[in-house]
């Protein structure tokens, strides 16, 4: 006789390390400090502004959303304050506070609410933020332009459109310890490369985010990266200039992994990860886009579900 | 930590941080230095980062040397092409301010009359010359005559060279090397120029009516 029980299951995540989610909110953030603070450091109050405009105005916006749909307020998991967090480290200092909010918007409610909030958002709320913000108004995120009133002390041009524009040899002469320590223009907190891995490596051991996903990210983009460079070497630029510029960081450890647009099982993390890495150096490369990592994340986030269908049996006759 | 308090330590920092983000806006915005380090010079076939410091500091150049025209405020420079050439003395602005021609070469060295390129010669400024393609022809070359690519490359190779800059002679991928960029990016315009039979649509002497400097 049939058992009619019917049990109601919810769709992924379903990774669980036993913590509250405000844990977990609170220990991405902390990470990302390691490289939102020299960011700071490096551009000053400017870029102190764009991080709080952001982080409170992302807060603001679920607020507003949760008080509009007549529904509890969810601010206390702190995954709107990580939003902010994750949308202002892509943003150049520069950034007008008109975009910042717009951005916010984007994420907190376009990105996420309007799907049914935390873990039903199908893409990073962050990273379709700023790909909207890219799409509508390149021109903020043009980095040379942005950032001309800064004096710096090592060559103040974008790595990767000296990459694109002038070929391998143009950024022969840029160290990679250089560009590890942040010696590079970028977004606020995606160029100081050593607080990123920290950061990354840190949530790994605390189980926060899946190492697969980093690893395989990065993989992906030395395996892509080597390929183009052997078969061009003076066209393309090598595997370590692709690992420590552009969102190549940010993108593996903080915004790849991200639980609701990320598979849950060890193949499916993988192939997501490998695809990402991939397809960002193939975007970067033979695209017409500077840098490939948002929109590659954009798409292993659209491939996602199809990856979940990789899964191991279920125990029991018949299912 | 209970979920009455997460609502709570959450809103303070977002006081915190509107309060923060606000006052650094409004107060504490970067201001443009008087004298500027990097400038931006907006082109239609690409943009060009100007490094204002390093042509003022470290390179010495005075101010009034570009900044010698114009309403006296130092808004308006000499092109870049104004100092960027070879030797002013052999090389003469062509066809725009950006091509570089060995006049002396050609008349002198290779014995062109000044009829063979000013077809209407005029006494005061010579009259406007022939396009160079009317001689050099693409994909067609031999021991006395450049082909086209041949020929506009010299302009180019010649001041890398002088100045010993890359790309020279042997680096064509630094140059050439976002061309399906370039071709994705020309097909915007183009296509469209075509459609309407109006305005460049890359045919001979097209190139400088958008590609400014």
């Amino acid at each position: 006789m049939h058992n009619t029980l019917k049990l109601t299951v919810s769709h992924a995540p379903f990774w669980h390390n036993g913590s509250r989610i405000s844990s977990k909110s609170s220990n991405i953030f902390l990470a990302s400090l390691l490289a939102v603070v020299p960011g700071c450091l490096q551009y000053g109050p400017a870029a102190v502004g764009v991080v709080t405009l952001s982080i409170a105005t992302a807060i603001l916006w679920e607020l507003a959303f949760n008080f509009i749909s007549r529904r509890p307020f969810s601010i206390g998991d702190g995954n709107a304050a990580v939003i902010g967090m994750m949308l202002a480290m892509m943003l150049p200092a520069t950034t007008p506070w008109w975009a910042v909010v717009t951005g916010t918007f984007f994420a907190v409610v376009i990105g996420k609410e309007i799907f049914g909030g935390i873990g039903a958002n199908p893409f990073n709320p962050a990273v379709l933020a700023v790909t909207i913000l890219m799409v509508s108004w390149s021109g903020l995120f043009d980095f040379n332009a942005a950032l001309l009133n800064y004096d710096f002390d090592f060559m103040a041009v974008y790595p990767l459109v000296l990459s694109k524009s002038f070929g391998a040899g143009a950024v022969d002469s840029l160290s990679l310890a250089d560009l590890l320590m942040g010696k590079q223009i970028g977004g606020i907190g995606a160029t100081f490369g050593l607080g990123l891995i920290v950061g990354g490596v840190y949530l790994m051991l605390r189980g926060y985010i899946r190492w697969e996903i980093s690893i395989a990210f990065l993989a992906g983009i030395l395996v892509a990266a080597l390929g183009f460079s052997v078969a061009n070497p003076t066209q393309y630029a090598g595997p370590g200039f692709h690992l420590f510029t552009g969102y190549t960081l940010l993108g593996a450890f903080f915004l790849a992994t991200e639980d609701a647009s990320s598979p849950v099982n060890f193949i499916p993390m993988i192939i997501y990860g490998l695809i990402g890495g991939i397809l960002t150096v193939m975007i970067r490369n033979i695209g017409v886009h500077i840098d490939g990592v948002l929109y590659a994340i954009l798409i292993i986030n659209l491939v996602n579900p199809l990856l979940d269908k990789i899964r191991p049996k279920a125990i029991g006759k018949g299912v | 930590m209970s979920s009455k308090n997460e609502l709570k330590l959450v809103s303070v920092l977002a006081i915190i941080c509107l309060a923060v983000g606000v006052f650094c806006y409004s107060s504490l915005s970067a201001k443009s230095p008087d004298v500027p380090i990097r400038l931006m010079f907006e082109n239609l076939g690409g943009n060009v980062l100007f490094d204002h410091q390093t042509h003022a500091a470290a390179y010495g150049v005075e101010c009034r040397k570009c900044h010698h025209a114009g309403d006296g405020t130092g808004a308006e420079t000499d092109a870049c092409g104004s100092c960027h050439q070879a030797e002013p003395s052999e090389m003469v602005t062509a066809f725009g301010d950006n091509a570089s021609f060995d006049h002396d070469m050609h008349s002198y060295d290779l014995g062109l009359t000044c009829n063979d390129c000013h077809h209407n010669y005029y006494e005061e400024d010579g009259g406007a010359p022939q396009p160079c393609s009317d001689c050099h022809l693409p994909g067609v070359e031999d021991d006395f005559m450049l082909g086209r690519a041949q020929a506009f490359h010299k302009q180019c190779i010649g001041c890398h060279d002088n100045f010993g800059v890359a790309p020279g002679e042997n680096d064509c991928a630094t140059c050439h090397t976002p061309r399906k960029r370039t071709d994705a990016f020309h097909q915007q315009c183009i296509d469209c120029h075509e459609d309407f039979g109006a305005g460049p649509a890359g045919g001979e002497g097209d190139c400088k009516q958008c590609h400014g400097f």
